[in-house]
């Protein structure tokens, strides 16, 4: 049966995927709009075209996960609209605002929307940390199986959460130097966390193993251990960086040529706010989430969300919550409902909420006190702005309230509207003036949510895509 | 798993640092330019690792606080926007090497 309502999808990474699936196999054709060129998102992200790797090569033990990912994609590509290398910039009542891959603007009429926007990397900024060679660490990873290649040939890896250990052991695999892994979890917090991480045994157990390969290569692992300042140096011809970490009152630094930074993931949640979603402050995350019910609908009866770009739970987690947010709206939407699956859903669910609970107890955010980012750190990146202006400027204006202060200083107001420096800045101020970080409020995003081309005024008409 | 380091086509840089491809598994080559200059590169590489293997960086920050690389290299970032020759600006992280294109870096402030 061909069913007519229009049902966007944001977003081609395991949830995505798993909703278009759902959408597709009980009679939707649903349009997939997605930034990557191909399916697969940031964590089954395909080779670059022209490119020839293996998937056990790109993927390591997730070889077979990501093949089946982009094999489900396959299979449905005839029975959905797929828009890649497509940015979805605003909304205009019903329709959504797309930037194509072509540099068109066009608009997209839609009857439902499902969110499924993913996940960066939570950062902290430090002293340096804007130099060529400093990325993220989904950065580094995505270096490695996007482009086949290596952020350095000697890199430091620093912060915190089990895709340190992955990336590093990747990069070593792959025939890398890693100069160190620097965690900001301590010993107890892992071993603390370990019975809720032994919800999923296998993946408790590879955490546990990339840790050991690491160290029995000779690659230095400090627990407990944050970096404090990435300094560029030279020796003869090769350009290199100096990074000093400190762990309980020592100072120590080691050298290298690279560094990724990420301390866990955060959402992506900026479309939710061009829709009626309300948004709540999780304090064990210390971030504002937008608030999701558990079979994926939202305040907002167009709007749906599912996986990472939500409520970070990991990829096997994204996939069931596609399929359950995508059984929600096509229940809704009169189809009948798969009670034994949605339960099944359901209960793999909670297996992975709790191993994710014990994800974040391992590696909990490292907190950001007084002393931490010294005055003369660039918070903003896209604007420049420091971590002494911000303070200099809540004092000032005696204003703790981060859309004022982003009024104020422009931090957060650049290209990347504060996905990079957001949480960070809420961090400093609220260490800075002693107030509970919930009070600093939440960074408002706005249309157009990321850039877009600049086209001349003709080009401007946007056209409808059908 | 060799490596190896890229440069101008006609002037490899020496054991330079940064950006390494691995050789197994890539492309035909493609060459671009970056400021009318030739450049070494290959089918599938992103403007980002042709600029950083070749040239360390992808621009300068407009507010004079030095060099900029790519970061996030998933589009969220904003930091490896480039202009091309022909009048385009682009993600240097989302845009492929093709023939023809011409990467202009600006110069040092």
């Amino acid at each position: 049966m061909q069913r007519h309502e229009r049902i966007a999808i944001v977003g081609a990474g395991p949830a995505g995927i798993a909703a278009a699936a759902t959408l597709a196999a009980v009679g939707w054709r649903p349009t997939v709009i997605d930034e990557q060129v191909a399916p697969g998102g940031q964590i089954y992200k395909a080779l670059a075209p022209g490119m020839n790797r293996g998937y056990a090569d790109l993927y390591g033990p997730d070889a077979q996960k990501a093949l089946r990912a982009h094999e489900r994609f396959s299979s449905i590509r005839s029975a959905v609209d797929h828009l890649p290398g497509a940015i979805v910039w605003g909304r205009e009542g019903q329709s959504l605002c797309v930037a194509r891959a072509n540099g068109t603007l066009e608009t997209l009429a839609f009857d439902h929307v499902i969110a499924a926007t993913g996940a960066i990397d939570r950062q902290i900024p430090v002293p340096g940390w804007t130099t060529p060679g400093v990325y993220s660490l989904g950065g580094a990873q995505i270096a490695l199986k996007h482009q086949l290649a290596h952020i350095g040939r000697r890199t430091v890896f620093a912060g915190t959460g089990a895709l340190l250990y992955l990336v590093a052991w990747q990069y070593l695999r792959s025939g890398g130097d890693v100069a160190c892994v620097l965690d900001t979890s301590t010993k107890g917090d892992k071993l603390r966390a370990l019975p809720a991480m032994f919800a999923k045994p296998r993946m408790a157990l590879r955490g546990i193993h990339y840790a050991a390969m690491l160290r029995a290569h000779g690659v230095p692992v400090h627990d407990g251990a944050r970096v404090r300042a990435i300094d560029r140096s030279s020796h003869g011809q090769e350009s290199c960086f100096s990074v000093t970490f400190s762990k309980g009152k020592n100072l120590s630094s080691i050298n290298g040529d690279a560094v990724a930074l990420g301390y866990g993931l955060k959402p992506e949640s900026q479309l939710a706010e061009l829709f009626d979603v309300d948004f709540e402050f999780d304090s064990s995350q210390r971030l504002w989430l937008p608030r999701v019910a558990d079979d994926g609908s939202t305040a907002d009866p167009l709007f749906y969300m599912a996986g990472d770009g939500c409520n970070v739970l990991g990829a096997d987690a994204a996939a069931l919550m596609g399929e359950l947010a995508a059984w929600t709206l096509a229940t809704r939407l009169g189809a009948p409902a798969p009670r034994a699956r949605v339960a099944e859903l359901e209960r793999s669910l909670q297996i992975e909420r709790r191993f994710s609970k014990g994800l974040r107890a391992a590696f909990p955010l490292p907190r950001i006190t007084q002393g931490d980012v010294p005055d003369d750190t660039i918070v903003c990146r896209c604007e420049v702005v420091t971590a002494g202006e911000l303070r200099a400027a809540s004092t000032q204006w005696d204003t703790t309230e981060i859309n004022r202060l982003k009024a104020l200083t422009r931090c957060g107001m650049g290209r990347c509207q504060g996905r990079m420096c957001g949480s960070a800045v809420a961090e400093i101020i609220a260490a800075h003036r002693e107030i509970d970080i919930a009070a600093v409020g939440r960074l408002r995003a706005q249309q157009p949510l990321k850039p877009i081309p600049i086209v001349s005024a003709d080009d401007c008409s946007m056209t409808s895509v059908s | 798993m060799s490596r190896v380091s890229g440069g101008a086509v006609g002037n490899p840089r020496l054991n330079a640092g940064g950006m390494q491809r691995l050789m197994s598994g890539r492309g035909a080559r493609i060459d671009i330019k970056i400021d009318g200059e030739l450049v070494l590169a290959y089918a599938g590489e992103t403007l980002h690792t042709v600029l950083m293997v070749s040239r360390g960086h992808v621009r300068h920050s407009e507010f004079g606080d030095g060099p900029r690389g790519g970061f996030c290299l998933m589009g969220a970032c904003q930091d490896c926007w480039v202009n091309l020759q022909d009048g385009r600006r682009v993600r240097a992280c989302a845009t492929y090497v093709a023939p023809g294109i011409d990467v202009l870096l600006n110069p040092s402030p």
